[in-house]
C-alpha cells in the first residue's frame, strides 16, 4: 500500500449506511423486495404426446414450453418371451438457462444410444409392478437416459428430460 | 405414443448461498455504492430498483459469496448506467428511505479529500470507475474485471495508467 493508495482509499465519501436508521430502512426494503420462493420440480409425469403444446411442472416452478426432441433413437428389444420388437424413442433434454439448454441438446444428439432399448427393458422388467407394465417400461427408459447424462452437462438451474416411445411391449 | 418428462438434478453445489441473508448483508454496501455517485435521494431509488432486479433474478445469483458479490455490484452498475441515461422510475420500495435521507441529511463530509475526488473525477469514465471500485468499495482488480465484464489484464493496465495520472495531478 503506497501513500497514494492510502489517499485514494481515504477519499471515499462517507457511507450513507453508517446511520442506523438508514440501515433499518434498507433492511425493510430488502424484506419487501423478496419474491415468493420458487419450488423445485421433483416428481414425474406421464403425459400423452398427441396434441401436446405446453407443460408446466409444480405450478410454474419448471415450465417446459414446448416438448421437442433432440434425437430419434431406433430401439431393438428382445422380450422375455423371445419376441423381438423394433420401435423408436424420441429423446430430448432442456434447461431454463439457454447455455445449459444448448449443452444438454448437444449431448443428447451426440451420445451413442445403442443398446438403450434393451437396457431400459431390463430395468423395467426388474422393477415392474403388477398392473403397471407400461409405466415401468417408460420409466426404465427415462432412468437410462437420465443416467447417461453426465453432471458436466447439467447446469445450476432447472433442467428436464423427455422421452417419447412408440413401442408395443405387450 | 407416450411421453415422460422428468426433472434433472442440478450440478452439485458445495455450499448453497443463503440469498436472503446475503442480500440483507450487502444491501447497505449497495446503497453506499450509489450514495458515492449520485445524490442521496436518487441512491434510495436506485437501491430499490436493484433489489427488484435481484428479486427477479434470484436463480441467477452465483452460489459462492465472492462471485455473488461481484454479480450484485454488476447489477448495481447496470442500474446506475440506466439512471444516467434516463430518469429511473421512483418506487414505493424506496419512498421511506428517500424520506429518511432527506429528513436527516448527513453532515458535510470532510473537505480534506476534495482535491483527491476532483482528481479522480478528471479520469476517463471507465478508469474512474475502476479506481472507485478498488479504493472506495474495496474490490480487487480481478473482481473489478468481473464486475465491469472486462479482461483482468485490461483492468490492471487501466488501473496502473489511472494511478500514474493521479500521482501526477496530486503531486
Amino acid at each position: 500500500m503506497t501513500g497514494l493508495d492510502d489517499l485514494l482509499s481515504a477519499s471515499a465519501p462517507r457511507p450513507l449506511s453508517d446511520d442506523p436508521t438508514v440501515r433499518a430502512h434498507v433492511s425493510g426494503m430488502v424484506a419487501e423486495s423478496r419474491a415468493p420462493r420458487r419450488r423445485r420440480a421433483t416428481f414425474l409425469l406421464v403425459i400423452p404426446a398427441v396434441g401436446l403444446g405446453a407443460l408446466a411442472l409444480t405450478g410454474g416452478a419448471l415450465a417446459v414450453n414446448t416438448i421437442t426432441s433432440d434425437v430419434t433413437v431406433p430401439l431393438t428389444i428382445t422380450l422375455t418371451t423371445g419376441e423381438t420388437v423394433h420401435c423408436s424413442a424420441d429423446l430430448g433434454a432442456g434447461a431454463e438457462n439457454v447455455f445449459d439448454d444448448m449443452a444438454l441438446s448437444t449431448f443428447m444428439r451426440d451420445h451413442d444410444w445403442s443398446g438403450l432399448g434393451q437396457r431400459a427393458y431390463a430395468r423395467a422388467v426388474a422393477a415392474a409392478e403388477p398392473g403397471t407394465p407400461e409405466f415401468s417400461w417408460i420409466e426404465g427408459l427415462s432412468q437410462e437416459v437420465n443416467g447417461a447424462i453426465p453432471p458436466s452437462a447439467l447446469g445450476m438451474g432447472s433442467a428436464w428430460s423427455t422421452v417419447s416411445e412408440d413401442c408395443e411391449l405387450q | 405414443m407416450t411421453t415422460l418428462v422428468t426433472s434433472l438434478p442440478s450440478r452439485a453445489e458445495p455450499a448453497r448461498l443463503d440469498v436472503r441473508a446475503f442480500v440483507e448483508r450487502e444491501a447497505p454496501s449497495i446503497l453506499d455504492y450509489f450514495g458515492r455517485r449520485v445524490p442521496a435521494s436518487d441512491a434510495a431509488d436506485l437501491l430499490g430498483e436493484t433489489l427488484m432486479v435481484v428479486a427477479r433474478k434470484t436463480g441467477s445469483i452465483p452460489s459462492d459469496e465472492l462471485h455473488a458479490r461481484m454479480w450484485l455490484f454488476g447489477v448495481a452498475r447496470k442500474v446506475l448506467s440506466t439512471h444516467r441515461r434516463s430518469s429511473i422510475r421512483r418506487t414505493a420500495l424506496a419512498d421511506k428511505l428517500r424520506l429518511e435521507l432527506a429528513a436527516h441529511p448527513q453532515a458535510p463530509d470532510a473537505t480534506a479529500h476534495d482535491e483527491v475526488r476532483e482528481a479522480i473525477a478528471t479520469l476517463p469514465a471507465l478508469d474512474r470507475e475502476i479506481i472507485e471500485l478498488v479504493y472506495w468499495e474495496g474490490f480487487s482488480l480481478e473482481e473489478v474485471a468481473g464486475i465491469v465484464s472486462m479482461r483482468a489484464a485490461t483492468v490492471r493496465s487501466r488501473h496502473a495508467r489511472a494511478k500514474a495520472k493521479l500521482r501526477t495531478v496530486l503531486a
